[in-house]
């Protein structure tokens, strides 16, 4: 309480920093003789109001943004590099309908349903 | 010779560690995009655990400093503002494709015989990633965790004395915020951890389910032995490529939409909603109280752990499973109508 009180006087006086800070410690002394929180207690001494959650691209955000790009064009070419080399439906072809030796000359050679 | 060094290293490493084991054929079907899924939802399960780990260096798990703590680490830390980004966005990417899973391994029949044991432990991994959703929502401690948390306790009443370790009263000297952040950190992930080796080796042990839109084996429930194979390593090495794409478009939506900090709690007020995921529940909380999260979701959990016991034939193709394909699309869109009315349902106070 002396702490505010000077804070008053303080600010009466148009030191507003020092007012600042004689608030600020009495705040803390406050909040320092407080009991932890238990159980489904809040712990909140101060509401502070919610934060953006906007995009903030700086330069740090930049370079994430870049790399994040780079990260996921990679994944796609790998991923679509690696890919089977029938799918589903030639896979349905050529079990349904076994394949004759010319057709898999074919496929050998880079046709349809195969890479070389 | 760089190929030839590279095999000589993996003889050496394989004649101590025997990764070799690891290129048992698996049907060539395993390698598309759907039944890629579990993989994919393993891989945002990793990027979890490494960004999770960067998180508890910075995060003040009590309820003091808990909301402060979140807003240190993303406005004063170098690049932890992306990193809680792409665990936030991870975690959502996580939901989405064990859901994407879960009803793959559904339109296909893959929970069939003899698979209805991982089918039970995949319900189970399901459950724990809504936990883990709900848990993650609760550690940021802003008025929406601690009316999560609210949730939580009230719910856990409902049990009786089942309920007692969801209680305050559990352990009365330590704020349930640590319980939660022991049980986000340690026992979700471990848990699924363990039933993620099990779903894996019974995986192996049953092997890949068939393609229900290709012939299969005579006892129906294995690929022919006609159906080309590929390594198991060529299937990791393309979850392996998803996995970067998904690490890639988590990463953009990091920067571009990072997750914002709520303000911190005020006991007493009921006014948030809750994240999307849970939604359907939030509608049904506003329609039939508590109890409404209570049933609703072991409702849906218990058709799912009924579901291979109940739906016996042998039949995988979906055109030839009128009824069970019926059901399901009956529960997908109460599901999505549910989700679909929260914002026109008004906020009815619970706690």
């Amino acid at each position: 309480v002396s702490g505010v009180e000077d804070a008053m006087a303080a600010l009466e006086d148009g030191d507003v920093g020092t007012a600042r800070g004689l608030l600020q410690g009495s705040i803390e002394e406050a909040v320092g003789d407080l009991p932890p929180a238990t159980g489904e207690e809040t712990g909140t001494t101060v509401v502070v109001p919610e934060t953006s959650g906007g995009a903030r691209v700086d330069g740090q955000g930049l370079g994430f943004l870049i790399a994040s790009v780079a990260v996921l064009l990679l994944g796609l070419w790998l991923a679509l590099r690696l890919r089977p080399r029938d799918t589903v439906r030639d896979l349905r072809r050529s079990l349904t309908h076994p394949a004759t030796d010319e057709d898999t000359a074919v496929r050998g050679a880079g046709g349809p349903g195969g890479r070389p | 010779m760089a190929t030839s060094r590279t095999r000589r290293a993996v003889d050496v490493i394989d004649e101590r560690l025997g990764i070799k084991a690891l290129e048992y054929p698996v049907p060539e079907h395993a390698n598309n995009l759907a039944w890629s899924l579990g993989g994919i939802t393993a891989s945002a399960f990793g990027i979890l655990v490494v960004t999770g780990v960067l998180l508890v260096q910075f995060y003040s798990p009590v309820p003091e400093s808990a909301n402060q703590s979140v807003r240190e680490m993303t406005n004063d830390i170098w690049g932890m503002r992306f990193v809680r980004a792409l665990h936030f966005w991870a975690a959502q990417a996580m939901y989405v494709t064990v859901a994407l899973h879960l009803i793959r391994v559904f339109v296909t029949g893959s929970y069939k015989r003899p698979r209805e044991g991982n089918w039970l432990i995949g319900v189970a991994m399901f459950g724990l990633v809504l936990v883990g959703l709900f848990t993650g929502t609760v550690l940021k401690w802003d008025q929406e965790g601690f009316e999560a948390l609210g949730h939580n306790v009230e719910i856990g009443d409902l049990f009786g004395g089942a309920g007692i370790w969801f209680s305050p009263d559990f352990a009365d000297r330590v704020p349930l915020l640590v319980r939660l952040y022991a049980a986000h950190v340690v026992l979700i992930p471990g848990i699924l951890v363990v039933l993620m080796t099990l779903h894996g080796l019974l995986v192996k042990r049953h092997r890949i389910s068939p393609h229900p839109s290709l012939p299969m084996s005579a006892s129906g429930d294995q690929a022919p032995p006609e159906e080309p194979t590929e390594p198991f390593t060529h299937h990791l090495r393309r979850l392996g490529a998803f996995g970067l794409a998904l690490l890639g478009a988590v990463g953009i939506l990091s920067v571009l939409a990072p997750p914002a900090v709520g303000p911190a709690p005020v006991a007493g007020l009921e006014i948030t909603k809750p994240p999307w995921n849970f939604w359907w529940m939030f509608t049904l909380e506003n329609w039939f109280g508590l109890t409404g999260i209570l049933y609703g979701s072991g409702v849906l959990f218990l058709l799912l752990i009924a579901l291979p016991f109940v739906d016996r034939s042998p039949r995988r193709y979906w055109r030839d499973r009128p009824v069970a394909m019926a059901l399901g699309l009956l529960v997908l869109l109460a599901l999505a109508l549910l989700t679909a009315v929260m914002p026109f349902t008004t906020a009815e106070t619970h706690l």
